[in-house]
């Protein structure tokens, strides 16, 4: 009886967090005792989640990949001290938000930006519609001109700013999840986002209709 | 994983539609390839790479290295001898009694001539008499300083720990600049150098 109805309980997605935070416990541990091409599947698994964080924190395609790599390297060459009490998505999170956030205050005097072009294809209909709606330009251009808008504004937040709008509307993590890879609590975390917000709202206003 | 997020609306952009389209900025399969390329390289070179204690350890083993071993301990032992004397000398110096107490308030700087000091040629205006010294003022200097050839300059402001005196001693006294708040006064029948905190280094020449 116990058991058919733990099966019947539908799956939230706190458990499949917890269900893939163990299933990479399992491949870290490989690692751990030496299976070193294990790693491969946590590169597999969070390389393009780990670039967006850092590309969309540089506005550097570049950067954002090396520094991508590095924190894959760093997380490969600390991971004998993992022990699992955070998970380990939280971990390498943290380990590329803490390596950008060196690498940007070394070189502060010293950016240049490049971007990856939007997929138009892959735009929301009502996004589009309002864009070209509103304006003269073609589908392409208005969406071009929104994303060096978007950027530009994003990159005027402060860095604690971008990293958490980043994590909690690009990379749709929780609250929770955002305070533990920036190690603060969750009422800085909210307000940090609710500031953000009005701040891209304040830049953004032309498009917000 | 889905706190606060608005309903999206047909109408109206909100500003997490716009951040949204950040998603869409994503790299083409090649630069994945690239990317792999590039991180094998860097991890195969992070595991050739020694740790940082495994390189320490190994310079520090090496025949030629550690035959100098004893000369680097004593090249060691002789700069903190020299270190250790030098801020011993440095650190006299610096209490000298021409210097005025850390942490002491500013003391507006007036300009003073003490020829064959003169006690009345030095207007201080000064409130109260130092209790062991002879207030500068014309009234109160005695003749028998007028041949007096050293000026001392005593500084006593008044700090939280209680008044500290603080010494300034003018060696010639054609021109000196005196530094002077409310709280200074003048003596003039003695040349002492006696840096703060330091009884044991101070002589007293009296004239």
């Amino acid at each position: 009886m116990e058991l058919s109805r733990s099966v019947s309980k539908p799956i939230t997605a706190d458990d499949a967090h917890a269900l893939d935070s163990d299933a990479d416990f399992v491949i870290v541990q490989r690692v751990q005792a030496g299976e070193v091409d294990a790693f491969d599947h946590l590169i597999l698994k969070y390389r393009e989640r780990l670039f967006a964080i850092i590309y969309n924190l540089t506005a550097n395609r570049e950067d954002a990949a090396d520094l991508t790599q590095d924190s894959f390297i760093k997380a490969f060459q600390s991971i004998s001290r993992f022990q699992g009490k955070s998970s380990f998505f939280t971990w390498i999170y943290r380990i590329a938000v803490n390596t950008t956030y060196t690498y940007l205050r070394r070189n502060r005097l010293r950016r240049f930006f490049s971007f990856e072009t939007i997929d138009e294809e892959l735009a929301p209909r009502e996004v589009v519609e309002a864009l070209t709606a509103k304006g003269d330009l073609p589908r392409e251009g208005a969406l071009r001109e929104l994303q060096e808008k978007l950027n530009e504004a994003l990159q005027t937040l402060s860095l604690k700013h971008r990293t958490v709008v980043i994590l909690f509307e690009i990379e749709s993590l929780s609250h929770q999840e955002i305070a533990e890879v920036m190690q603060c609590s969750v009422g800085t975390v909210r307000s940090r986002l609710h500031y953000a917000k009005q701040q891209l709202q304040a830049k953004l206003k032309p498009y917000l209709s | 994983m889905q706190e606060m997020r608005p309903e999206s609306s047909k109408q109206l952009l909100t500003v997490e539609q716009l951040i949204q389209l950040k998603q869409l900025e994503k790299p083409g399969s090649k630069f994945w390839d690239r990317f792999d390329h590039e991180l094998k390289q860097k991890q195969l070179q992070a595991l050739m790479r020694p740790s940082r204690w495994q390189r320490l350890r190994a310079a520090c083993t090496r025949p030629h290295l550690s035959s100098l071993a004893p000369l680097g301990a004593a090249s060691v032992l002789l700069i903190a001898l020299g270190w250790i004397g030098f801020s011993t000398f440095v650190s006299f110096g610096s209490h000298h009694a021409y210097a005025l107490a850390e942490g002491q308030p500013t003391i507006h700087a007036a300009m003073l001539t003490a020829e064959k000091v003169d006690a009345s040629s030095i207007s201080v205006e000064t409130e109260a008499p130092l209790v062991t010294e002879v207030p500068l003022e014309a009234e109160t200097a005695s003749p028998q300083l007028a041949d007096s050839r050293f000026v001392e300059v005593v500084l006593r402001p008044e700090t939280a720990e209680g008044s500290q005196a603080t010494f300034i001693t003018v060696a010639d006294t054609e021109t000196f600049t005196g530094s002077a708040d409310r709280k200074a006064y003048y003596v003039v029948n003695a040349f002492t150098v006696r840096p703060v905190g330091y009884g044991d280094r101070a002589a007293t020449f009296e004239f």
